[in-house]
């Protein structure tokens, strides 16, 4: 049985014009399940071979001429002009990068954030100013929330802490 | 029917470097040297005679479009084939991609003259023949290496067909001898398999 597909797959792979190992042809002359193997195998081969070549058709050396000639005068546009591409990254770099570009953001953000209240960025006549001796000093709220306070607190006592300028609220004592 | 002239390696390599300094001249000679063989490959890869046409034509280009990076590791002819080889392995694999949502044997609406069955081989490909049977057995021939993977396909085609070696078939397809050898035999298996048959009722007759 081991000699028989040994022998099949010489049969099998058999270059052309080559000729076959002798113990091959020897297992051939005494095998006839592998004759006629080798029989069917030559039946196929010649059967290949009886297709034959093609040819290219008649106008195909032309297209390609005109295909070429094309092609050469779209490359020389090219070449006459500086083309830019956009760099395109592999998809582990884009992620990565990705990633990094939401971080900054984030940081920025935060930063942004922090330095607002220094900067008195949002600081408006509607809001006022806690004195920063008061609970919760130095923090802003609406001066209609203070406003009604005020009034209470200025019908107790005439020493009010608070100052009312230019529609701002700011404490006048520490 | 036209006979080209064969020409030496030296020849050939001579029209090659000019063709590299950019003479569309001797690149056409290298077309004309080669465009059977091209065409003929291609076109029993495909089976479509103007999908073969073009997917010919389009290794050509590619060839003159990357001829500089040609460096002569291997012959002229083998670095065509690869080309032709990869352009016509997506060729095969987007159809088949394309069959699986509709199948070639199904039959389709023909107009006025009701349903007629899709035919996938060519006339034209089934070569040069004088009688009857001859062409009714390449037609057969020609359908069972259709049906072949590609791999195997693309085997058999090069040496049984175009008359390439082990050795340059490895080159063109980039694998080893061994996997020449064997998907060779593969192959040559299918097709016996296949033609049983047909090659028993010739045999007969």
């Amino acid at each position: 049985m081991k000699s028989c597909q040994r022998c099949q797959y010489e049969v099998g792979t058999r270059a052309r014009e080559a000729e076959l190992p002798a113990a091959v042809e020897a297992h051939l002359a005494s095998c006839p399940e592998c004759a006629q193997f080798a029989r069917d195998c030559a039946a196929t081969v010649a059967a290949l071979a009886a297709l034959g070549d093609l040819q290219a058709p008649q106008d195909f050396r032309v297209t390609v001429r005109e295909r070429v000639r094309r092609d050469c005068q779209v490359s020389k546009r090219l070449a006459g002009r500086e083309v830019w591409h956009m760099p395109v990254l592999p998809a582990r770099q884009a992620y990565v990068a990705a990633a990094a570009l939401a971080v900054l953001i984030v940081v920025l953000g935060i930063a942004i954030h922090s330095l607002m209240p220094a900067t008195g960025m949002a600081l408006g006549p509607a809001m006022v100013q806690q004195p920063a001796g008061a609970a919760g000093g130095g923090h802003t709220m609406p001066a209609s929330f203070v406003q009604p306070m005020l009034r209470q607190h200025q019908g107790m006592s005439s020493a009010s802490p608070w100052h009312h300028d230019a529609g701002y609220y700011v404490a006048i004592n520490d | 029917m036209t006979t080209r002239v064969e020409l030496s390696p030296s020849q050939v390599q001579r029209l090659v470097e000019r063709a590299r300094s950019g003479d569309t001249l001797a690149f056409d000679e290298l077309v004309s040297l080669y465009m059977d063989k091209i065409y003929s490959y291609v076109a029993r890869m495909v089976g479509d005679p103007s999908e073969a046409e073009d997917i010919a034509q389009e290794t050509f280009v590619k060839a003159f479009r990357n001829i500089k990076s040609f460096r002569g590791a291997s012959s002229f002819q083998t670095w065509l084939y690869r080309i032709a080889s990869n352009l016509t392995i997506d060729a095969v694999r987007r159809r088949k991609r394309r069959e699986n949502t509709i199948s070639l044997d199904a039959p389709v609406e023909g107009g006025d003259a009701g349903q007629i069955t899709r035919e996938l081989e060519d006339v034209t490909l089934a070569g040069p023949s004088g009688r009857l049977e001859t062409a009714e057995l390449q037609r057969h021939v020609h359908r069972a290496i259709q049906e072949l993977s590609p791999k195997l396909r693309a085997v058999v085609v090069l040496y049984e067909l175009q008359g390439l070696s082990y050795e340059e078939i490895a080159e063109i397809l980039r694998c080893p001898l061994g996997t020449v050898k064997s998907r060779l035999f593969n192959a040559r298996m299918e097709l016996k398999e296949k033609l049983r048959d047909i090659l028993a009722e010739s045999d007969g007759g």
